[in-house]
């Protein structure tokens, strides 16, 4: 079992040896053992990032939906605390998932600037669009900075009736409440926002 | 109703107005079959039938065993069938559900009462001895109509089976031989499903349409173009026009199929 | 279960050294294997060993019921051994039996160290496994083709697993027992193990042997298992070679090179309506940087010994 060095364009099944961690950093669809040795974990195209000296398989199989890093997900604020919220992640790009992934929303990757506290800027039951910044573990971490992220839809503390854009602000029809969100450009749209051309590049480190 | 259901049923209908559907298929026309008999060399008949996408696997295990009282000449042939989840996402595991026991029953009765099969042929010794045929069906893909693609398997794996010989010894006792006869059967009864979507009636309905249908309507037609058994399904009504047409049209249609089975 | 006879009633090994179904004592099996066969399934396979015929199909990740299954860090492995009322000489009854359920569960263990069950809190991965015709070993078979049917769902994993039950008959080591050397062999030992990782996620024995035995019994596994393991290799390289093919992506010679690769298993000449699943298709993001890392340092072989879901 000589092992060949891997190329890009390759075909690899879970568990082929694609490198070592001095050569290139893990990738997509790859893992690393105890050994320190890269192998795929699907079945798929090697491709090899010789900038970043990164390896990754694309899948030639399905690719089960789960949150990974640049995905643009919609969601539902579950539970806001006074730095973070806790969002339920129930549809990634166009794709409904099939079991609710969980999210984390820190105050420093809400607004771009800064914010006194969380819940200025969201309320449980907030209909939000956010960017995935990194996934481990089942936990996907989520950006709101951008114009077309934030909220899209949200409801009345008070009275619970739906809030409508008025300016800059929410205002409840019903019982005449104003509330603050960080809103998305799309607010009042259930569909997923247009992508922005201005759009900020997700900052590395954050 | 779900938004996705409404959105496809809208489709669906509208298409139908223009006597369309939705595969482009004609209203009359069944998908095509294909039937792979003899695959389960453990079994003493076996068929896999095809009817488009949908796939159900059919094995004949034959047992020995003492007749009903009431019928203490004939054999018995028993259907059951599991809708195992490898078929499709919303099956569960566990025990037989009622879609899976009316599928069973269906299937069941349009080969119990056809005229087919000769029951006495199954008789060893009168009142003591008789065959015991059993039909289990297996379906390994669900893309709609899987009443008319297990009719077939069954059917199929019955033509396809061997009945062992069997010895009555001095003390009474069947003792099953290695020698086999073929099972014997005339022409066999064949289903037809429509699904009734508005006032249309649409045969062999594939997944999508059986979705969004308001009931159906299985007819099996036997080997002297009499009906063997009917079920209707949902709780939406049909008249006397609707069922005396389902019949004119699913006879036709089975006429046309026969010369598709597999010789014996 | 008492099957295990020391005095040899049949032979099981003829004057030639040769086998009742003709084979060497180190010799496998035919085996033919196919991938993506169930059109339902988020993944699927079929595998024939010998005269076993079992079909895998797996769904998932998706949502778990009931809910309160669920495990807020991890996935939830599920795997279902089934056998049809047909696959064996005597029907067999509809009902899932003792023996169903504890294979379903020592396979459930011999998959889930290969996979990433972390990546995918509170959802399940099933795995149902339908044996259509048995034959000996039909466990490793089931573990061979579910670790297939995994792939083919796109589910990581460590690597694939694959199955093999050597034993002894009329007291020498061979290697893939079939039905009648399970039965009156003098021992049965099932393996199911990773081979490029060397870990054994399977075993267990039936029988009487000595530990120098034993130790001849796993290597002869361990040498059939790699062997089947090339063989689940060329499958799936072969079939994705065939969908790349199709879209164009890889020049047809080199398909071909990549069909000819597949050892030991005959074309399937049967035209049946191919399952023509909707697969996507790797096209993504021109330059989509990921730096998700499915799982970092797991390297356990989890010997769980939770009782049996489902």
């Amino acid at each position: 079992m000589t092992t060949q060095r891997i190329k890009e364009g390759d075909s690899v099944l879970p568990g082929e040896r694609l490198g070592v961690i001095e050569e290139y950093l893990p990738g997509e669809g790859t893992f690393q053992d105890e050994d320190d040795v890269i192998y795929a974990s699907i079945t798929g195209i090697v491709h090899i990032d010789m900038k970043e000296r990164k390896i990754s398989v694309e899948a030639t199989t399905r690719t089960p939906v789960y949150p990974k890093r640049n995905d643009v997900v919609l969601g539902e604020i579950q539970h806001v605390t006074k730095k973070s919220a806790i969002v339920n992640i129930f549809q990634i790009e166009d794709t409904p998932c099939p079991v609710t992934f969980s999210g984390y929303l820190f105050i420093k990757n809400t607004a771009g600037g800064y914010v006194e506290q969380m819940r200025d800027l969201f309320a449980p039951g907030d209909l939000i669009i956010a960017r995935v910044q990194q996934q481990a573990d089942g936990l996907a971490r989520l950006s709101t900075v951008g114009t077309r992220f934030g909220v899209i839809k949200a409801s009345c503390s008070r009275c619970g009736e739906p809030l409508h854009l008025q300016g800059r602000r929410l205002e409840c029809t019903e019982c005449g409440n104003y509330e603050q969100r960080k809103l998305a450009k799309n607010y009042g749209k259930l569909s997923k926002a247009e992508p922005v051309e201005e759009e900020p590049p997700i900052e590395e480190g954050i | 109703m779900d938004v996705v259901a409404e959105i496809d049923r809208e489709r669906i209908t509208a298409l139908l107005r223009e006597g369309k559907r939705i595969d482009g298929r004609g209203f009359d026309e069944i998908r095509p079959i294909t039937i792979n008999q003899g695959l389960i060399s453990k079994a003493e008949g076996s068929s896999e039938a095809w009817l488009g996408q949908s796939r159900v696997l059919a094995g004949v295990k034959i047992q020995v065993g003492t007749p009903f009282p009431d019928t203490p000449d004939e054999g018995v042939v028993i259907t059951s069938a599991e809708l195992s989840p490898i078929a499709s996402p919303v099956f569960e595991l566990g025990p037989p559900k009622e879609e899976a026991i009316e599928l069973a029953r269906v299937v069941d009765r349009g080969i119990r009462h056809s005229s087919s099969i000769n029951r006495t042929s199954l008789c060893i010794k009168s009142g003591e001895h008789v065959y015991m045929v059993l039909v289990d069906l297996y379906v390994l893909a669900d893309h709609g109509n899987l009443i008319d693609t297990a009719s077939l398997a069954a059917i199929t794996a019955l033509m396809n089976t061997q009945v062992p010989k069997v010895n009555i010894t001095e003390e009474g006792t069947a003792e099953i031989l290695e020698e086999t006869f073929p099972f014997k059967m005339s022409a066999p009864p064949l289903t037809i499903t429509f699904a009734k979507i508005d006032d249309t009636l649409i045969m062999d309905p594939s997944l999508e349409e059986e979705q969004v249908m308001d009931g159906r309507l299985s007819i099996a037609i036997d080997g002297d173009d009499t009906i063997s058994s009917m079920q209707k399904q949902g709780s939406v009504p049909f008249t006397y026009q609707e069922v005396i047409e389902s019949v004119e049209r699913a006879s036709k249609i089975v006429k046309k199929m026969r010369k598709q089975l597999p010789q014996r | 279960m008492s099957g295990k006879n020391t005095e040899v009633e049949q032979p099981l090994i003829d004057a030639k050294g040769l086998r009742t179904d003709g084979r060497k004592l180190d010799e496998l099996r035919p085996i033919r294997l196919e991938v993506g066969n169930l059109s339902r399934a988020d993944g699927s396979a079929y595998i024939e060993h010998g005269r076993n015929k079992i079909v895998a199909a797996v769904y998932g990740p998706r949502e778990l019921h009931p809910r309160h299954l669920a495990q807020s860090d991890q996935a939830l492995l599920r795997v279902n051994y089934r056998m049809a009322t047909f696959s064996v000489s005597d029907r067999k009854r509809p009902a899932p039996s003792r023996r169903e359920h504890e294979i379903s569960m020592v396979l459930r263990q011999a998959l889930e160290p290969m996979l990433f069950l972390k990546m995918y809190p509170r959802a399940a991965i099933d795995v149902f496994i339908q044996v259509l015709e048995a034959d000996g070993g039909s466990r490793c078979a089931s573990a061979t083709v579910a670790a297939l049917a995994l792939a083919d769902a796109g589910i990581p994993m460590r690597g694939l697993v694959a199955g093999c039950a050597s034993g002894k008959i009329d007291g020498k080591i061979a290697m893939d027992m079939n039905d009648i050397e399970d039965k009156i062999g003098e021992a049965d030992v099932p393996v199911v193990m990773c081979p490029e990782r060397g870990e054994i996620t399977l075993l267990q024995m039936d029988g009487k042997l000595t530990q120098k035995e034993l130790a001849k019994i796993l290597q002869m596994s361990e040498d059939g298992i790699h062997r089947i393991h090339e063989m689940q290799k060329a499958v799936l390289l072969e079939k994705y070679a065939q969908i790349r093919k199709e879209i164009g992506e890889v020049p047809e010679e080199e398909a071909e090179v990549l069909a000819a690769q597949k050892p030991e298993i005959e074309k399937d000449e049967a035209e049946k309506p191919k399952a023509t699943k909707k697969r996507t298709k790797p096209v993504k993001a021109e330059k989509k940087e990921d730096e998700t890392k499915p799982a970092k340092k797991e390297k356990k072989t989890k010997k769980k010994t939770e009782s049996e879901s489902s």
